[in-house]
């Protein structure tokens, strides 16, 4: 599928590297997993790319290659696409491969033109090569690569095509020569900064338009190589340029390319009309229609209840713990290591009823890693379908009653597998202000996977009409809250603008790398946490203390809930160990001390209670401790309020007798 | 004026301007290719709007489309 015949071929460079830039979701991280043949570190923030990863390309004399997160256009406008910003100003770049999406020609080649104007030596793949030609679009790259004068290869990452036609287009690469002519006052002060800039990796061209742009990454770059001097004068020469025209400069400078890679496009490409709708394009139409939305919704949801709730939380879970670590390893640990440690306090530690291996690592290994990594796998596969942006859509309304737009059901339906990870990933929010409501509403109104096994459990045990119950009441708590939140927030509300990619079929190496990389995430970030709560726990119950807490809860929960007060342990220790409350509760149901009405409300407050300590202490990471403090004072008394409330409520109307 | 928030499913426009709309908002669809003079098409009006621009789909709510100018393409 090459295009271009590769002429000569230079020796690679020593301590140069390759880096795969492009668009979002047009193929880079398979295209890299190709290249480098073996699946390296992928570091990745749960839910998106953010930062960089590295590996080698074999056949290339082990050239070291960068895969970046996607950059829609410079200047860079989020932390991640500064990050790509930032590799073209500091890494020397044997090449630099433009990943692109074939069918988005015209958006591909804006980011050409401009990676082509940095003066980097720069390779085009066409990639989804498939997806161009099923739409009906010819494109030729041989022509594209002759006018661009860069290599031009087609590729089709996900089968391996094209690959061998990169790898050979890469030993020799080129330094990109494109101009694109702007306006001559611009052009005029293009060449008035030539004079200022410095040396650099890119072309004082690229340079001189970033400035222009005020890109934030080479600002700070070039303060740190240039004189006060020097940079006031760049500073006067873009003040006076702008007050010479009528239109920002960044929006004269973008339509001029878009004229140029109209042009380009013109020549390069075609399309055939009358094409029909694939399978696929009917189904993403069908994924968000008013009605037929729903049903499918609905379809989605089971699948993933079955598989993470009863197959995870239930299957797995029941060999996992019951059966190997309550049944062999536990006993074994306790009898033959336990024996060996001659202080009853260290034997505690560990092996006692807070032990950190009896109680923090039974729990974070043999609980919650099963139910975690199902969910993992369906939210993976529900990413690479190309169906959530779908979902986001379709829940846009509800989600602007609480200030939020549709963007915000991700970080939602991420917090239904684990509360914590979601909380973190409120970091792929644009504004602070959706950060902290997202925040505030995972904590209070969404019950992560541990907890939501547990609340199913119990209630499949009472009537439906107490599950109705128990949900109505979460549901209008968190659009009331929600709204409430929205209204005292300063900052103004982003409305939904969301690019929905074709459906496709899951990869499923893609998958499992992602599935791996936040399970990773998992052991180094959440497990600690378990264990330091575990500790916490530990220290209480040796000072004497847990009792005294226990103690103090019972008349709230005796009086205000109207539970039994043995029901205040299963509170507390609830929050460590969402099966603790279940077994808790459980066990006075089936001693008949549990009324169903007393099981709704406090099956409902424990769900509104923070999910567990791990993402209390995470609350306090991501938003600080002012924040994150306040949200967990705010809610649990406002849990046991409503609580409260709803028994009476229940005991006046007499629903669940 | 005619806005996008006008124009029913299928049919093909030409934005024809986009004022008042936040400069954040703007360069997010500029990034999707959204420039003035580009001819797009309307996918579907419920829940939200979409809309094709060259294989792009592209969702946007209505508050969005009411301050995109637009012409029916010929
Ligand atoms: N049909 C098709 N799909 C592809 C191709 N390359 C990548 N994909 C899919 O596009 C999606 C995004 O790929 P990814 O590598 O994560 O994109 P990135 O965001 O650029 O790293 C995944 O679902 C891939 O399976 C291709 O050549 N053809
Ligand atoms: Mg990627």
């Amino acid at each position: 599928m090459s295009a271009v015949a590769v002429s000569s071929q230079l020796p690679v460079f020593p301590n140069r590297k390759i880096a795969l830039v492009g668009n979002p979701n047009v193929g880079k991280s398979v295209l890299f997993h190709r290249l480098t043949g073996h699946y390296v570190v992928v570091s990745n923030y749960p839910g998106t790319t953010v930062g960089l990863s590295h590996g080698n390309i074999k056949a290339l004399e082990n050239i070291p290659v960068i895969d970046t997160p996607g950059i829609v256009t410079f200047p860079a406008r989020s932390e991640d696409e500064a990050v790509t910003a930032q590799v073209l100003l500091d890494e020397n770049l044997q090449a630099v491969i433009q990943v692109g999406d074939a069918k988005n020609i015209r958006r591909t080649l804006h980011l050409t033109v401009q990676l082509a104007e940095m003066g980097v030596p720069l390779v085009l793949a066409l990639n989804m090569f498939d997806e161009a030609q099923s739409r009906g679009l010819q494109i030729e790259a041989g022509k594209l690569s002759r006018l661009l004068e860069i290599p031009v290869i087609k590729t089709i990452a996900t089968r391996g095509r094209g690959i061998s036609d990169l790898l050979l287009a890469l030993k020799y690469v080129p330094a990109s020569k494109l101009q694109v002519q702007y306006p001559p006052v611009i052009e005029d002060a293009l060449a008035k900064m030539q004079e200022y800039l410095p040396e650099s990796l890119i072309s004082k061209r690229a340079l001189s338009l970033f400035w222009l742009c005020h890109d934030s990454v080479s600002a700070v770059w070039l303060s740190s190589h240039l004189s006060a001097e020097q940079l006031n004068a760049l500073v006067d020469l873009r003040t006076n340029l702008e007050l010479n025209l009528s239109h920002p400069t960044e929006d004269i400078i973008q339509n001029t390319r878009e004229q140029f890679v109209d042009s380009l496009a013109h020549q390069i490409s075609q399309k055939d009309i009358n094409q029909g709708l694939s399978i696929s394009g009917r189904l993403g139409r069908l994924a968000t229609h008013p009605l037929w939305g729903l049903p499918i919704l609905a379809v989605v949801l089971l699948a993933m209840y079955w598989f993470v709730g009863v197959f995870g939380a239930g299957t797995l879970v029941g060999w996992i713990e019951k059966d190997l670590f309550s049944g062999i390893i536990n006993p074994w640990l306790t009898s033959q290591v336990g024996e060996l440690i001659p202080w009853p306090f260290f034997r505690d530690l560990f092996f006692g009823q807070y032990g950190l291996w009896t109680m923090g690592m039974t729990y974070a290994l043999a609980l919650l890693f099963p139910i975690v990594v199902t969910f993992f796998i369906s939210f993976g596969i529900l990413e690479d379908s190309g169906y959530l942006p779908r979902l986001s859509v379709l829940s846009n309304r509800v989600f602007s009653w609480m200030g939020l737009n549709g963007q915000a059901v991700l970080p939602m339906v991420l917090g239904l597998g684990c509360v914590t990870m979601a909380t973190m990933t409120t970091r792929i929010m644009n504004s602070k202000r959706d950060r902290i409501l997202v925040t505030l509403l995972l904590a209070l109104a969404v019950p992560c996977s541990a907890q939501l096994g547990v609340v199913m459990g119990l209630l499949a045990g009472i009537s439906f009409v107490g599950t109705l119950v128990w949900l109505g009441v979460v549901l209008l708590v968190m659009f009331l809250i929600g709204w409430l939140a929205a209204q005292v927030m300063p900052g103004e509300r982003q409305p939904l603008v969301v690019e929905l990619p074709p459906l496709r079929m899951p990869v499923v190496s893609n998958v499992l790398i992602k599935t791996a990389a936040r399970l990773e995430w998992y052991v180094k970030e959440a497990l600690p946490l378990f264990i330091i709560g575990t500790f916490f726990l530990f220290v209480l119950d040796q000072v004497h203390i847990l009792p005294k807490i226990i103690q103090a809860l019972e008349p709230m929960v005796v009086n205000w809930l109207g539970l039994p007060s043995e029901a205040a342990t299963a509170f507390l220790l609830g929050l460590m160990r969402r099966d603790f409350a279940a077994t808790g509760l459980f066990v006075m149901r089936s001693d008949g001390i549990l009324n169903p009405l007393q099981m709704v409300v406090a099956i409902t407050t424990i769900t509104l209670f923070v999910p567990c300590i791990a993402s209390m202490f995470m609350m306090v990471k991501e938003r600080g401790w002012k924040q994150g403090l306040a949200m967990i004072v705010f809610i649990f008394p406002f849990s046991v309020l409503v609580g409260g409330l709803l028994q009476r409520f229940l005991t006046y109307t007499g629903w669940l007798g | 004026m005619l806005t996008l928030a006008d124009i029913k499913q299928d049919q093909s426009i030409r934005i024809v301007a986009m004022p008042e709309l936040s400069e954040s908002v703007r360069k997010h669809l500029h990034a999707y290719g959204l420039f003035t003079g580009r001819t797009i098409r309307v996918l579907s009006t419920r829940p939200e709007m979409t809309i094709q621009i060259e294989e792009t789909e592209l969702a946007l709510e209505y508050s969005v489309a009411r301050h995109i100018l637009v012409e029916v393409s010929r």
